[in-house]
């Protein structure tokens, strides 16, 4: 786990790591990775990957829309609101 | 009187039998919760308002004579499951001031069947932990020897059903989350088959391996709660639109042991294992050597596909809608990353990135798509064994209940606590942990695995098994 | 430039076009706009913890509409992924989209171009997904302000391959599939709200080179024109550069309307790492064939259809046929005033001559034309079986366009009025005929003739505004009244 991978990983995931922090996740994340491993010596030739553990198809929605009423129950629950907009740090290049 | 230990159905024998009021059963309960909360740490949030408004209304029902198997019964809530109003924080500090909006299908369900929910259960941090010790509430203690843990990440619900303050808990079993701690605890843990019970309002870890379930003193209690808590929800596309009937049920006869996954296990647990096949073989059972190939990749497997899918499922948590909200300076980009990185504990960054990693560039194909591969050959490995037995035994855990801060130092050695249980989660197959025994003065717990929506055998071996041994009856002696 | 012909360019589009649906891809709030802002995001919209998708059946039957109108395989299995990013206007940090197993695979477009001529456009796939929220970015000092109500509006991304060639023909295409998705009836097609978006990946490489160029990405045009203009500043930019000698880079670019140039966008570092997987919260659909075969039922006959037959059958001419199917809605004015007036021709040209100045004149859209098509073809059936003349059903249309009122009374209304001007056109050929006495001798003598020198009299007093056959009924029946 070099400094440039973790790196990559924590800016894919938007977590900010302080130095402290990086040597002790680096280090675990190589033992996990160890503990993965193991995976590779499975032979897999012509099986195909199973994403879900039931075969049966699902039930769809109608289209029937429903008007929402708790707008400002939801808005309660953010950190900064304004006439019914969230607001975020202005994001400078669209 | 104290109705410490009492089980659902005698529960149900007092308030029928007007011995006893919802709104008294309710009282001695929240009283029970408070003289054990410093010492087990088991639950979050006590709603004592709320619960004594929902005995009144069970009170009243009961006596307009409208009543179901849970009319009235106090149970609680593991903190992964959002009830309106109430916080629902799923013990992370991102969480902590979210109140949620909605309830849980779940949640709705047993409310609607007249359960009374007297508050919220301990977890580890979004139910990622075998030790109940990511909890920002801090860790629950194992009421069979508070220096120990009680397994995770339902490890609250676990101890509150050990600890006799509510008949039942709901739990989440993603990997084993649900029977890890019920065997830690010496209850009966049950995790149905993926697809039966609806994930809408638990918040999400891994969404193909989630599933809700319970812990109860009993199999017959886990029984009345799947029937008030199942069915189709239109809110759940992953919930099944119908079951294969039921009527198509018989008693189980042959029972499958893969021995030779055990060979290393603790004498300690193998004798009560020994001990349960043979009562189990002394009333009548078969049992039959059979064998699961890829067991022993299940665990890496496993955690490659939850770690993905919580990695995505994870990443909602920015600070703008709801959740922590770092107050560091800066642009979008670091208002997410700090916000996120303030708000997550360190287990739930090392599940996020290593998600990340499985599925980012160059890894992608080694990593996850492998895992999906080795993921369908465990499946197999059920279905063919399932071919020539009714149900398969297995313990529940590698080891009894461990010391507090004991397994600290490499993740990847609490990762294997899941040993047992993560094959029975890849294939969402229905499973039960049930008291077999004890190693010294830990309880140890026995799986009951069966095909998929296969409950109905699983139930009924449950049952059968305790009704020819007591180990569900034993309780814990907690200091006053 | 002169070097220009020596290059080619080379372009694919991806649409996103927003399916008219009621309610959202995965949850039920409404899909629209002029809500206030989040009044249109769901507890699923807004990704609460604990909130799970649910897929909206309509938008799996809008595109199979799209699938079958151009010819392409329909999945009997279709599977949505994840798309990992995050963004303020992404509640949930990813998207979920089609990566693998797409709902509709390849096809066929065919493509009007501005001559006339039809070039077949292959269409890659084209797969569902959910739009994001908008981020506004002028309206608090410092801040972005977030509305989610576009969130999980359903999306049907359509990827052509790239046999475009010029600006030009990437701007028919567009424009052939906005015709093909509002005839479809599954988007509005309302450019100005985003309803359709289009990215253009443009190269351009050596005529007779098979290999293609460093391509560029131009994301989010909104209109035919942009997409033209845009892709002319981008194809003359790359080949500026090469012709420099300069390389050039994969990379995605913004137009800038107000400068008309293309510019790159800022991307952040690893951005292109999206982390494709299967969305475990859905599982694989199933499109059975029961399914598909009722879709096709209900399938309108589509403009290519209608074009080539109104050519062969109806004898119109290319350019009037492709301008009646350029939309469903005037195809379909025309269908119902042929329904009345038997003569397509006649109908062809007042929809496209006549109708089509008196909307453009008033801006409206046909659908809301003053004069219905019943009307019209009422209007027209007079004319054709010469109850009227092609003047007079200008004023009758024109009156009722205006004014109002039914079909019956403007033709009466024409009729008295045509009775007036009939008979101030007698008093006016008396006229002609007493000031002109040698001429009407020689007419009354048997010169037939001299009857042409009458009718251009005539004519000029009345500035041409007569009708020359009535001219000449009246011209004869007052010969016969001077003549007994």
């Amino acid at each position: 786990m070099d400094k440039q991978l973790l790196n990559r990983l924590s800016a894919l995931s938007q977590l900010h790591l302080t130095v402290d922090e990086q040597n002790g996740i680096a280090s675990d994340l190589e033992t996990i990775i160890r503990f993965i491993d193991v995976i590779g010596n499975v032979p897999t030739d012509g099986v195909e990957p199973l994403s879900h553990p039931l075969d049966s198809a699902q039930v769809l929605r109608s289209d029937t829309p429903t008007e929402i009423k708790d707008r400002d129950k939801y808005q309660e629950l953010s950190a900064v609101t304004r006439d019914g907009h969230y607001l975020v740090p202005r994001v400078i290049d669209p | 009187m104290s109705y410490q230990f009492h089980t659902i159905e005698e529960f149900r024998d007092l308030l029928d039998s007007r011995q006893a009021s919802s709104v008294e059963l309710t009282k001695d309960c929240l009283q029970r919760i408070r003289n054990t909360s410093e010492l087990v740490n088991c639950f979050v949030a006590v709603h004592e308002e709320r619960a004594l408004a929902a005995a009144q209304r069970a009170d009243q029902d009961m006596a307009n004579g409208t009543t179901g198997p849970l009319t009235g019964i106090p149970i609680a809530h593991k903190d992964v499951f959002c009830v309106e109003g109430e916080a629902t924080t799923c013990c992370s500090k991102m969480l902590a001031s979210f109140v949620a909006p909605y309830n849980a299908t779940i949640v709705e369900r047993l409310s609607q069947a007249g359960a009374v929910c007297v508050g919220k259960t301990n977890m580890d941090e979004f139910a990622m932990g075998s030790s109940n010790e990511t909890s920002s509430f801090g860790p629950v203690k194992n009421p069979w020897n508070l220096e120990r843990v009680p397994g995770g990440s339902s490890g609250g619900s676990a101890a509150a059903v050990a600890a006799g303050l509510v008949p039942a808990c709901t739990g989440s079993d993603t990997g084993g989350s649900i029977r890890q701690p019920a065997s830690f605890c010496g209850v009966t843990g049950f995790k149905p088959s993926y697809g039966l019970n609806s994930r809408f309002g638990m918040v999400a870890f891994a969404s193909s391996l989630d599933h809700p379930g319970t812990l109860t003193r009993t199999a017959s209690e886990a029984e009345i709660m799947l029937k008030a808590m199942s069915g189709h929800d239109k809110n759940d596309s992953t919930s099944v639109a119908s079951v294969p009937s039921q009527a198509e049920f018989q008693q189980p006869r042959v029972l499958g042991y893969p021995a030779r996954l055990f060979s290393n296990l603790p004498s300690a647990i193998s004798s009560c294992l020994d001990t349960a096949i043979r009562t189990l073989e002394e009333s009548g059972y078969r049992i039959v050597e059979i064998d699961i190939p890829h067991f022993d990749v299940a665990v890496a497997t496993y955690y490659v596909i939850s770690c993905a899918e919580a990695s995505t499922n994870l990443s909602r948590y920015d600070g703008i809608r709801y959740g922590h909200r770092s107050e560091h300076r800066g642009g979008v980009t670091e208002m997410f990353e700090h916000s996120r990185s303030e708000g997550f504990g360190t287990e739930v960054k090392r599940r996020i990135l290593t998600g990340t990693f499985v599925l980012s560039v160059g890894y992608f194909d080694a990593y996850y798509l492998k895992a999906q591969k080795i993921r369908r050959l465990i499946r197999d490995d059920y279905r063919k064994a399932f071919e020539s037995v009714d149900l398969i035994l297995s313990p529940s855990t590698p080891t009894t209940a461990f010391g507090l801060e004991q397994m600290d130092r490499d993740p990847t050695e609490m990762y294997r606590q899941d040993e047992f249980t993560v094959p029975v989660s890849l294939s969402g197959l229905p499973s039960m942990s049930v008291p077999c025994g004890f190693a010294g003065e830990l309880p140890v717990g026995m799986q009951l695995i069966g095909p998929h929506f296969g409950e109905a055998s699983v139930i009924a071996l449950g049952k059968a098994f305790q009704s020819i041994t007591d180990w569900h009856t034993k309780r814990p002696i907690l200091p006053s | 430039m002169t070097y220009e012909s020596r290059w080619e360019a080379v372009i694919g589009l991806e649409l996103h076009v927003q399916l008219n649906t009621a309610a959202k891809i995965f949850s039920s709030a409404p899909v629209g706009v002029g809500f206030a802002p989040n009044q249109a995001a769901s507890i699923v919209d807004l990704a609460f913890p604990g909130t799970l998708p649910v897929l909206n059946q309509e938008v799996l039957v809008k595109a199979i509409r799209f699938g079958l109108a151009i010819t392409a395989d329909i999945a009997s299995q279709c599977r949505f992924d994840r798309k990992s990013y995050f963004y303020p206007d992404l509640p949930k940090g990813y998207q979920i989209t089609q990566l693998n197993e797409p709902i509709v695979g390849r096809g066929t477009l065919n493509v009007q171009l501005d001559d006339g001529s039809i070039k077949p456009v292959d269409i890659t796939r084209a797969h569902l997904e959910e739009d994001a929220g908008k981020s506004v970015h002028d309206r608090y000092p410092g801040q972005t302000a977030i509305d989610l109500n576009r969130a999980g509006t359903p999306l049907l991304e359509i990827v052509t391959e790239p046999q475009l060639h010029s600006p030009e023909e990437a701007a028919a295409c567009f424009r052939q599939l906005h015709t093909l998705v509002t005839w479809l009836g599954i988007c509005d097609g309302n450019l100005n709200e985003g309803s359709m978006r289009c990215d253009a990946n443009v190269s351009v490489r050596l005529k007779g080179n098979s290999k293609l160029g460093e391509r560029t990405e131009i994301k989010n045009i909104n209109s035919f024109r942009f997409v033209q203009k845009a892709l002319q500043f981008e194809i003359q930019r790359q080949i500026a550069a090469l012709e420099r000698g300069d390389t050039l880079i994969q990379e995605t670019r913004l137009y800038d309307v107000a400068r008309d140039e293309t510019r790159p966008m800022r991307e952040k570092e690893f951005s292109d790492d999206y982390r494709y997987f299967p969305d475990p919260d859905l599982l694989p659909v199933s499109i059975s064939e029961d399914l598909i075969h009722q879709i096709r039922e209900t399938m309108p006959e589509l403009p290519a259809v209608r074009r080539e037959r109104y050519v062969a059958d109806l004898l119109l001419d290319d350019s009037t046929a492709a301008r009646l199917t350029r939309n469903r809605e005037t195809s379909d004015y025309f269908e119902r005033t042929i329904d009345r007036c038997p003569n397509p021709k006649l109908a062809a040209n007042w929809i496209v001559g006549v109708v089509s100045a008196a909307l453009n004149k008033d801006i409206l859209s046909i659908e809301q034309a003053p004069v219905n098509p019943d009307e019209l073809g009422e209007i027209l059936l007079q004319v054709d079986n010469g109850s009227i003349t092609q003047t007079a059903a200008r004023q009758v249309f024109q009156s009722l366009w205006s004014n109002g009122g039914s079909v019956e009374e403007a033709l009466a209304s024409q009729k008295r009025t045509h009775n007036a001007d009939d008979s101030h056109l007698r008093t006016i050929v008396q006229s002609i005929l007493d000031s002109h006495p040698k001429q009407l001798e020689q007419l009354k003598g048997g010169r037939k003739k001299i009857a042409g020198f009458f009718v251009g009299q005539i004519m000029k007093e009345t500035g041409g505004s007569a009708d020359p056959r009535r001219v000449n009924e009246i011209l004869s029946d007052l010969l016969l009244d001077e003549d007994p």
